[in-house]
């Protein structure tokens, strides 16, 4: 059963189809990975799937219920998480804070300061903190996340998105700029994930990263699906080489 | 004695009125620039039902705190999505609308008059006549007003409220509902902010629009950002720190057409150099803020 069905989706930035009659379907509990050379549309499908865009024409199924209507934070509450290409955590937030926020549990409305929140906060700080210590940022935790360098940031936004207990989790760029330890890692949240039954989609530039993880791999050009496969397969496709090198491939 | 109890009574309500908008600068981050206009309702609102109809004090409080909040609800409507320029313009734009109306109508208001003899509080009876009573009355609404910021900004809604501060993509993407939470605490902020327009109302007795001009905006401002925006202690150290400069400026020997500009001088003065040494401002973070 696909988790996520994307059926003629167009979004479009003025004269340009960023995302242009595009069509793939992501299959439950698996790791698919998204690639294409830069420009294809790739984090425009990210932010179109998680509503931080509006599409223009198609559609978008999640777990086979239509979603391009749902603003994004609706999006989010159904089981969608996604990371950014470019950091976006909390700066002056601590970061055990910034997982906290991630918490659907988190007794977050206005109403919810008349109740008394104090007990179910120390729990899910704790559990905020074993979060933190998958990443070993547990000793930093109360530190501000702009204090982190740039791979704990990242890590601690990846971090972020898990806490949030999504079934989807969209992953844009999250090898890149970090050290071959930092990689180790996210590499183990990923396949974890994977073994919680979770789906994950990763844009990925990296493809020795790309190649090794993913199940299925995904290959967009000019905003349109032009090759899927596994990864083998996608290695040798002509259309493939052909978009990223220019050049028509021949035996 | 009593010029100083009066002092202190005026510096508790602008504690009231610039903690409401520190909640609404400082912690979500909107650069709110009509925040005096929610005082006005508030004040206005009390005046007119304390002088014209009769009504008892408490009445008065509760159509203020009301009036301004359901003001706070039609602005936000159209406002909440509404970024940075785009929001100071339309809220700047919304408190000289409301000044206006002050002036225009005058069957009302008084126009630019003003409303004079406006009683003091009240509570069935017992009247705060006394100077020191009335400064009691008002530091005990200060205390409450400040544990209800304390409880709300250490709430994980108020946690909330910093996230669509500090990214507010990020927090559409995991499942904020921001435009809601700006509509909210814009409406908190509106009602507070109309609470200390009541008391002002009451304890000064005289109200007019110049009261609650963009200059009356522009100063507390100034009071949020040097203390601290978005700290708890800041709104309360920026005004007491420059309401007592500015009341001691009044006795320096100079001629009133020398202080009025002079006040402006030393406005902007402060600005400069809180913005060059500590842009969080006194009880700021050491680190800085990407927006006020």
């Amino acid at each position: 059963m696909p988790i996520l069905k994307i059926q003629h989706l167009v979004k479009r930035f003025g004269g340009l189809s960023a995302i242009n009659h595009c069509n793939f379907e992501i299959t439950e509990n698996s790791i698919t990975s998204l690639i294409g050379p830069n420009g294809a549309g790739k984090t425009t499908m990210f932010d179109v799937i998680t509503g931080l865009s509006q599409h223009d024409s198609g559609e978008i199924y999640f777990k086979e219920n239509p979603i391009g209507a749902l603003p994004a934070y609706k999006r989010c509450r159904l089981g969608i998480a996604r990371t950014h290409q470019a950091i976006r955590i909390f700066p002056e937030l601590t970061a055990l804070e910034n997982i906290m926020l991630a918490f659907k549990s988190n007794k977050e409305s206005l109403f919810d300061i008349f109740t008394p929140f104090k007990k179910h906060q120390k729990k899910l700080k704790e559990k905020a903190f074993e979060y933190l210590r998958m990443i070993n940022l547990h000793e930093k935790a109360h530190e501000t996340a702009i204090s982190l360098s740039y791979g704990q940031q990242k890590l601690l936004e990846i971090m972020r998105a898990v806490a949030t207990d999504a079934d989807l989790f969209l992953l844009d760029e999250p090898a890149a700029g970090v050290n071959r330890t930092m990689l180790h890692t996210i590499i183990n949240i990923i396949k974890r994930l994977k073994q919680e039954g979770k789906t994950i989609v990763i844009v990925e530039h990296d493809m020795n990263f790309v190649m090794d993880l993913s199940e299925k791999v995904i290959v967009m050009d000019y905003g349109k699906e032009i090759a899927e496969g596994t990864p083998s397969e996608i290695q040798n496709n002509p259309k493939v080489l052909e978009a990223y090198l220019g050049v028509k491939h021949t035996n | 004695m009593d010029y100083f109890l009066t002092i202190a009574t005026l510096i508790l309500i602008f504690i009231i009125l610039n903690q409401s908008y520190n909640l609404i600068i400082g912690y979500t981050g909107m650069v709110h620039l009509g925040h005096v206009a929610f005082m006005a309702i508030g004040a206005y609102t009390s005046a007119i039902l304390t002088t014209a109809y009769g009504t008892p004090f408490w009445f008065g409080l509760l159509s203020g705190i009301i009036l301004a909040a359901l003001a706070g609800l039609l602005l936000g409507i159209p406002t909440v999505r509404f970024r940075d320029d785009y929001l100071v313009a339309a809220t700047l734009g919304m408190g000289e609308i409301i000044k206006i109306i002050l002036i225009n109508e005058r069957q009302f208001t008084g126009g630019s008059t003003g409303i004079p003899a406006i009683a003091p509080p009240d509570f069935f009876g017992l009247v705060l006549k006394n100077n020191f009573y009335l400064f009691i009355f008002t530091l005990v609404i200060t205390a409450l007003i400040m544990l209800f910021v304390w409880r709300l900004t250490h709430s994980p809604f108020g946690k909330t409220l910093e996230a669509v501060r500090e990214d507010e993509t990020a927090a559409k993407s995991l499942g904020k509902n921001t435009n809601l939470i700006r509509l909210q605490i814009l409406i908190i902020g509106a009602g507070i902010a109309g609470l200390s327009g009541v008391l002002y109302a009451h304890t000064t007795q005289f109200i007019d629009p110049n009261v609650f001009d963009v200059h009356r905006m522009i100063f507390v401002l100034l009071q949020v950002v040097f203390g601290g925006s978005g700290t708890f202690w800041g709104p309360v150290v920026g005004t007491v720190t420059l309401f007592t400069v500015f009341e001691t400026m009044r006795f320096l020997p100079l001629p009133p057409h020398i202080m009025g500009p002079m006040r402006w001088i030393i406005y902007s003065l402060i600005l400069i150099l809180i913005i060059i040494f500590k842009p969080t401002g006194i009880m700021g973070k050491k680190l800085v803020r990407k927006r006020l």
